[in-house]
């Protein structure tokens, strides 16, 4: 018996090898770059030959004046998109699961998750003629109600409300979906008993679907906190000017300018690894959260 | 960064791709050099036809520019190739006209380790991972920037000699003109660390491209100083010049890149006499009256004008989307009929404007303007960096180093010398396809001053009608003028470019009258502009973004500060030191 077991588990741990010497390799080895962040990092000198110097990395980005700014802006964009992109999906996943007929839920199931297979290098290119204040459509429709021309892209106190309802726009659609298939998941026998008892619609949505996906909405939302510090590259990128550096700037997008390109790695790395800690230690803390208030584990 | 350094690239590419004219032939070249330059072509014809016949050992004959390799040796690099880049039936970067000569001309299997696009910044990121990694190939193409991260790591060959020894006589002639200035970025301690490639030339300034049959509806004087220009382009805005009664032309055209070669304001600045940074990181460095190098960016010369740009603002004259348009999408309203002034390089009649746009609307004109004057003195026009484009290195320890020069010395002779091919290695129109022969090339080079040349022989010509003394493709271009006079509207862009009114008589009044301002500083960017130049260049943008639209106009002086404060006392303290050292 005993043996038997043993030989099982040695097979699967066998299997497992793979996959770990995997992560190792790719994940845990390159940790090893982590060096480069204190060092004067010189390209052709290597991760070895390089002169260390402490935190003078840290200490460079940390006496820019912009750093705060951008610092503030990341987080406010990122967490503004971190609610916005939690509560639309489940919305629209509750409004869509009330659809009877199905062709036209997934009529609305696909057109709304088409957008997120677009790079945001076309979107923005998109965005700018539908924003446009002299020809875009947002524009000419507001005009109709006698509203001036806003000038969305160029406007420090719109933009960051342009890009977090552009990113959910984008985004809502992958969301719903996971939220619809932890739809199916209840068991209907609860609904029915539920309508034996005179619950209506409301109450049923309620009593019985929100906690019955709760622990998805949980899952996802603990995940999504390691990004607070991730408000998107690829759109604040293609989309930013300098007149809205004020409230647009972001961490990536201001690493990058610094001089990724210019051979400046050390710099790049050392506020690579700031933003790793800080997302590190907030999703050990939601997860913990997680645990405590909705018993959700993966271990 | 990167995007300030591709961009023109990019732009400049696209322009050659559209205008046959820019890459002309040096027929002139050899003229200057009298009997040696033909000299040089037929000996070396002769040359090569010996040693592949000879079959001498490795390496061909002793400096022989041409010389074959028998037993053939194979040779890897990479390269960047513009997206929009065609090949015919079966080619490709990997297999074309140029790679098929090596092999059979030179003996040089030549083969790319990878090729990427030129957009955005992908290029000088893989060339960057690529000297990162140690990944080398023989040889490939770089930047100053790169070339200098290369030299300090001993990573290159010293290609003084193999230079001296191996460039045919086309070649070095080409090199030493406007007094060998492609050279001085490749040259590190007076040692030659890399083949100088495609060159700017003093051909990227700006001058400002006006629709002249507005101008000319509404009655406006031709923009001989600075007041004319700004009344022109506000009359563009107020007097609908496009005639349709509604308000919806732009006056002066911007894109967000105050710095690129279509829609910048490099030559708003320098009508002022102002010059601010540029495309290259390491701009724009001029003299001050104790003979300092200063910079160009933080001189009270640019006060009034951004001044003069903010009253545009305010009049209306430029479009608040700027702040977010790149080149591409600046031109739409160009292409629209909607906007009638920009600042641009000579080769804006091609990209952005379509140089057969005349045929489909007869009544359209663009004409391009010489820098006006704010005051007085005449405007001079800033050239940032005249030195080359890209820089072909050459790995340490490669065994045959010489190799990069006999491709260079190929080019040319397929190219610019008498008995150049251009149909077959240049460009060629088959059916409605335009091939860019000459950018499958894996070394390219030119006579920096080679447009200028070939404009001066085509005007000399059209002139005195006597075309004998004309290359292959400068006879390209008189015959386009000549069908362009007899009513051909499709060669309208020829007429633009090489004609008496197009962009190179414009160039030639600049050179004539030397109002051409070169860059002090034309080293490799020095320790503290690798650090702190971006954020610099980042300051300045938003400085003249926001007095643009709106912010007072003495915020300059604080953007000053900030600038010197910054990193900009120390990088000042080092050119000088560059220049101390390079000028004695």
């Amino acid at each position: 018996m005993n043996n038997r077991f043993k030989l099982g588990n040695y097979s699967l741990y066998l299997m497992l090898l793979p996959g770990l010497a995997l992560i190792v390799i790719f994940n845990y080895v390159p940790m090893a770059g982590l060096a480069i962040g204190f060092q004067q990092f010189n390209p052709t000198k290597g991760l070895f030959g390089s002169e260390y110097i402490g935190f003078e990395n840290f200490k460079y980005v940390y006496s820019l004046d912009d750093t705060m700014t951008v610092l503030r802006n990341t987080v406010s964009i990122a967490v503004m998109k971190m609610i916005a992109g939690l509560i639309v999906p489940i919305v629209v996943a509750l409004l869509l699961n009330e659809v009877g007929k199905a062709y036209f839920r997934k009529g609305v199931q696909t057109l709304i998750y088409l957008p997120h297979f677009l790079s945001w290098v076309i979107l923005a290119g998109i965005l700018m003629d539908v924003l446009s204040p002299s020809t875009g459509i947002v524009n000419q429709f507001l005009g109709l109600f006698g509203i001036k021309p806003i000038f969305f892209l160029g406007n420090p106190s719109w933009f960051q409300p342009v890009l977090v309802i552009s990113d959910v726009w984008k985004e809502f659609g992958f969301n719903t979906i996971v939220y619809l298939a932890a739809l199916t998941g209840i068991n209907p026998n609860l609904y029915e008993a539920a309508q034996m008892d005179g619950a209506g619609r409301r109450k049923q949505t309620w009593y019985i679907t929100l906690p019955g996906i709760l622990p998805i909405i949980i899952l996802l939302a603990t995940l999504s906190l390691g990004n607070v510090l991730n408000a998107g590259f690829d759109q604040v990128f293609n989309m930013y000017s300098p007149v809205v550096y004020s409230t647009g700037d972001i961490i990536d997008t201001y690493v990058y300018r610094l001089g990724m390109i210019n051979f400046q790695f050390g710099v790049a790395t050392a506020v690579g690894l700031f933003k790793s800690v800080v997302s590190f230690v907030l999703i050990s803390v939601s997860y913990m959260l997680a645990y405590r208030f909705a018993n959700y584990r993966i271990f | 960064m990167s995007k300030t350094r591709t961009k023109p690239l990019l732009t400049v590419c696209l322009a050659l791709t559209f205008l046959v004219s820019a890459c002309s032939n040096s027929k002139n070249a050899d003229e200057d050099n009298g009997a040696s330059g033909n000299v040089s072509a037929t000996a070396s014809t002769e040359a090569s036809a010996s040693a592949s016949a000879s079959a001498s050992s490795a390496g061909g004959t002793a400096s022989d520019p041409f010389g074959k390799y028998d037993p053939p040796i194979s040779l890897s690099t990479f390269r960047c190739m513009n997206d929009a880049e065609t090949y015919p039936e079966g080619d490709s970067i990997d297999n074309n006209v140029w790679y098929r000569a090596y092999q059979e001309e030179l003996g040089v299997k030549l083969t790319n380790k990878w090729t990427v696009s030129t957009a955005g910044t992908t290029c000088e990121e893989k060339t960057n991972l690529s000297i990162v990694s140690g990944d080398l190939p023989d040889f490939f193409p770089v930047n100053t920037k790169q070339l200098k991260t290369l030299v300090d790591a001993g990573l290159v060959e010293d290609m003084t000699e193999v230079f001296d020894k191996y460039a045919s006589p086309l070649v070095k002639e080409a090199y030493s003109a406007n007094n060998g200035v492609a050279m001085t970025a490749a040259s590190f301690n007076g040692k030659l660390m890399a083949i100088p490639g495609t060159t700017r030339g003093l051909n990227n300034v700006d001058m400002v491209w006006i629709r002249e049959d507005w101008r000319k509806k509404l009655n406006l004087p031709e923009p001989n100083t600075m007041d004319d220009l700004l009344n022109i382009i506000k009359a563009f805005v107020s007097q609908d010049p496009d005639g349709n009664g509604k308000k919806d032309t732009i006056g002066l055209t911007m894109g967000k890149n105050f710095y690129d070669g279509y829609a910048g304001l490099a030559g708003f600045f320098n009508a002022f006499h102002a010059y601010p940074y540029s495309s290259a990181s390491t701009s724009m460095w001029v003299k001050d009256k104790d003979g300092k190098l200063v910079y160009g960016g933080i001189q009270p010369e640019m006060k009034p004008a951004l001044q003069a740009l903010q009253d545009l603002y305010k009049a209306g004259a430029i479009d608040p989307q700027f702040v977010v348009y790149d080149g591409a999408k600046a031109a739409e309203a160009e292409n629209q009929g909607k906007a009638g002034v920009h600042f641009g390089y000579f080769w804006n009649i091609g990209w952005p404007i379509d140089g057969m746009a005349k045929k489909n609307n007869p009544s359209l004109e663009w004409k391009p303007y010489p820098i006006p004057s704010a005051d007085g003195t005449p405007a001079m026009v800033q050239v940032p960096d005249p030195t080359a484009y890209s820089n072909i290195a050459v790995k340490k320890g490669m065994s045959h180093p010489e190799v990069v020069v006999k491709m260079m010395n190929m080019f040319f002779e397929h190219i610019f010398s008498e008995n150049a091919e251009p149909e077959k290695y240049h460009s060629q129109v088959v059916g409605d396809k335009k091939y860019g022969y000459f950018n499958y090339a894996a070394v390219q080079g030119e006579h920096p001053e080679k447009n200028q040349i070939a404009f001066n022989a085509v005007s000399e010509a059209m002139k005195s009608g006597d075309t004998s003394k004309l290359g292959p493709e400068q006879k390209l271009y008189y015959n386009a003028l000549k069908a362009y006079k007899d009513g051909d509207l499709t060669k309208w862009g020829d007429d633009r470019t090489w004609g008496p009114e197009g962009s190179f008589s414009v160039l030639g009044k600049y050179k004539d009258n030397k109002l051409i301002k070169i860059n002090e500083f034309l080293g490799a960017p020095t320790n503290t502009m690798a650090t702190k130049g971006s954020i610099l260049m980042d300051l300045e943008s938003k400085m003249i973004t926001k007095i643009i639209l709106g912010d007072p106009v003495d915020s300059f002086d604080q953007y000053v500060n900030t600038w010197k404060q910054s990193g900009g006392d120390q990088i000042t303290k080092e050119v000088n030191d560059w220049y101390a050292q390079n000028h004695q």
